[in-house]
């Protein structure tokens, strides 16, 4: 009983770490979908931007590295909104062609990551000092503590912005009638604007967060999007408690497949719940059934 | 107003076309650098007695092993220039596998129909059991750097590494030496680890190695925790890994977090990443590695300390050089010569290749000190 309690806690304590790293992601994802409804792909790229930002500067300026790897991936959400996306809506592209045009500076954005770090793997801080954190029956890094506290504390804060500031109720209506709020004079393209920027700055801190975890390469924009979109679908794309608890679900799903079955299972079992949610909820777990009118 | 918009439209439109043109452009442009080889350029205006192919990861996770290929090479080509007995030419066009098989597969039959290569040269098990049949069919040799002896079927097939069924042997021999009775084995799923792993239940089997733990981690995870407490929790003495970079780095490292003196060891993993000075103080068995002369030209010239198998393809290109001379470049003679060589002098140690193809090179167990590999024992 004291085995099964303690691996439960170990259980719990894992999703917790592996989930709020997804939902870090998913909730970027989910914002930025609200008011730009399409896949984008370069989510990913800003994660993997910042981290690689925090891992070029860390030698010329210390921790300082980290404040600045996250302004520039905001930054760098921006210019890729402001000189990629916003002409493309504004020449009517789709969200199939935005969706595209997502993967092609993705590639791009990749390749060039390539050319200028290398493929190794590359991991941020030192890994013979690793500080853990006691927490009586176990012990975390610091690092996955961070990451824990800093997901719960931007779900925090998007879900004050969203609901009690100017900007976040305007973002809410643009979510809900981009057209309507066209009619009233909101100015669509600037709050993109905006919520580029927050993204680019959620993204930014689970980049450097990633890269002292479970380090970087060239490829991890889109595996951590990926794992994020899926948390996002499975907890619900309207509202941010959904992505957040789609995302913990999604990783203590996983967690759990390891543990009862193999680690070789572990993505079956996790989209083998998300096709099984997507058949009975399509809506997500934490998103009530839309009414028909 | 209306006139107005009438003429704004195309406007719109073509810029509209202007920007996803671009976008096509930029997309088609990084597509195809990462598909792009690479040539010799000296035989523009005169005709090699023999042309390589060489099909090596240029790109991705690994693609430090195809630029490790072009250092080989490289020191190959100056070693021939400096020999003034030497009559023959060499051209080498090298190109990106990524490790996918069915890429590569494609890779070959152009190699042997575009470029009229003599010679296919692959890196992994996966991309020889692609490529070994089409070498076979036309008629042409083909050295595999991989594990898998499937790999060295039919007659023109070699396979340029220890054979993992030694390294296996090793393992046990260095477990049984250092008195360690229960290990948890973790093998990474690639044609190549699985079969070290393989090799290792087969030998493990009657002897007195308990495997307590045995799993297997899939290419791309990058969360290892929850399955390093499963592991734990059956308290073996050590942990036997198995897999490739960067899995490697990160499961060592998210071990580490859990339990800072977890007793590690590996079947070749410990070599392949470029910084090892996570592994400082553990020992691990690998196939023969590169020594000598062939080691210090490597480190001059690609200012990196980690030959990424490339002594394999050197190895592999001076054995054919040497079965070459006086056959007049008749492949049936190359190939009994091949197989006729004895204590081949190479980077390896003294090597030959069995009656099946199989090069015969001892594994070794070595230990890493301030992030270098050192031979413990051959």
């Amino acid at each position: 009983m004291g085995y099964l309690f303690i691996m439960f806690l170990q259980l719990i304590i894992n999703t917790l770490i592996v989930g709020s790293g997804y939902a870090l992601i998913a909730m970027s994802f989910r914002l930025m979908y609200s008011v730009s409804p399409f896949f984008n792909l370069t989510l990913g790229a800003v994660a993997a931007f910042s981290a690689y930002m925090a891992l070029w500067l860390t030698p010329h300026i210390g921790y300082y590295a980290i404040v600045a790897a996250i302004v520039l991936a905001a930054v760098f959400s921006f210019c890729l909104e402001y000189f990629a996306y916003k002409p493309m809506r504004e020449n009517g592209a789709s969200p199939m062609i935005l969706l595209v045009a997502s993967l092609g500076i993705y590639t791009i954005f990749e390749s060039s990551i390539h050319f200028a770090f290398g493929p190794q793997y590359r991991v941020l801080g030192n890994v013979s000092q690793i500080n853990q954190v006691n927490l009586g029956f176990t012990e975390i890094p610091l690092v996955c503590l961070i990451t824990i506290i800093a997901a719960f504390l931007i779900f925090v804060f998007l879900n004050l912005f969203l609901h009690h500031t100017f900007i976040g109720k305007v973002i809410r209506s643009i979510q809900d009638s981009s057209t309507l709020a066209n009619i009233m004079g909101i100015r669509i393209d600037r709050i993109i604007a905006v919520v580029a920027i927050i993204t680019g700055v959620i993204l930014g801190i689970a980049g450097v967060l990633v890269g002292y975890d479970t380090g970087m390469e060239p490829t991890m924009g889109f595996n951590l999007l990926f794992k994020g979109m899926i948390g996002a679908i499975i907890g619900g794309m309207k509202n941010m408690r959904g992505a957040f608890l789609g995302a913990l679900f999604l990783a203590f799903a996983e967690n759990l497949g390891v543990w009862i079955f193999a680690s070789e299972w572990r993505d079956l079992v996790a989209f083998v719940i998300f096709i099984v949610f997507l058949y009975l909820r399509p809506h997500g777990i934490f998103q009530k059934k839309p009414q028909l009118s | 107003m209306k006139k107005g918009q009438k003429k704004k439209q195309p406007k719109k439109n073509k810029s509209f076309l202007r920007t996803a043109l671009l976008l096509a452009l930029a997309f088609a442009l990084s597509s195809a650098s990462l598909f792009m080889g690479y040539r010799d350029t000296q035989f523009l205006h005169s005709k090699p007695d023999v042309k390589v192919g060489v099909i090596y990861p240029l790109t991705g996770n690994l693609s430090q092993m195809g630029d490790a290929a072009k250092v080989a090479i490289r020191i190959f080509r100056e070693e021939l220039a400096k020999d003034s007995n030497n009559q023959l030419k060499y051209e080498f066009i090298i190109e990106d596998s990524q490790l996918n098989p069915a890429k590569s597969s494609a890779i070959a039959k152009k190699l042997i129909n575009v470029d009229k290569v003599n010679v296919l040269v692959t890196i992994g098990s996966n991309v020889g059991n692609a490529v070994s049949p089409i070498a076979e069919k036309n008629n042409l040799i083909h050295f595999s750097m991989s594990t898998d002896e499937n790999v060295a079927i039919g007659e023109h097939n070699f396979v340029v590494a220890t054979h993992p069924q030694k390294e296996a042997e090793k393992m046990l021999q260095e477990l049984e030496k250092r008195n360690i009775k229960n290990v948890a084995l973790i093998t990474q799923n690639q044609s190549a680890t699985l079969v070290q792993s393989e090799e290792f239940r087969k030998v493990a089997q009657d002897s007195a190695i308990n495997i307590i733990s045995d799993e297997y981690v899939n290419d791309g995870t990058r969360d290892f925790k929850i399955l390093i407490r499963k592991i734990l929790d059956k308290k073996p003495d050590i942990i036997v890994i198995d897999m490739y970079v960067p899995e490697i780095q990160i499961f060592v490292k998210q071990l580490f977090e859990t339990k800072p003196d977890a007793n590690i060891t590996a079947i070749g993993s410990f070599f392949r990443p470029d910084d090892k000075s996570m592994f400082d103080g553990d020992w691990f068995v690998n196939a023969a590695i590169a020594t000598g002369e062939y080691v210090d030209k490597f480190e001059e010239k690609a200012k990196s300390t980690s030959t990424n198998y490339s002594e394999g393809l050197y190895t592999a290109l001076k054995i054919y050089h040497q079965a070459y001379q006086g056959t007049g470049g008749n492949i049936e003679e190359i190939i009994i010569n091949l197989l006729n060589i004895r204590d081949f002098d190479s980077p390896l140690g003294k090597v030959y290749f069995n009656r099946m193809g199989y090069l015969q090179a001892p594994a070794v167990v070595l230990i890493v000190k301030n992030g270098k590999p050192i031979v413990l024992e051959n």
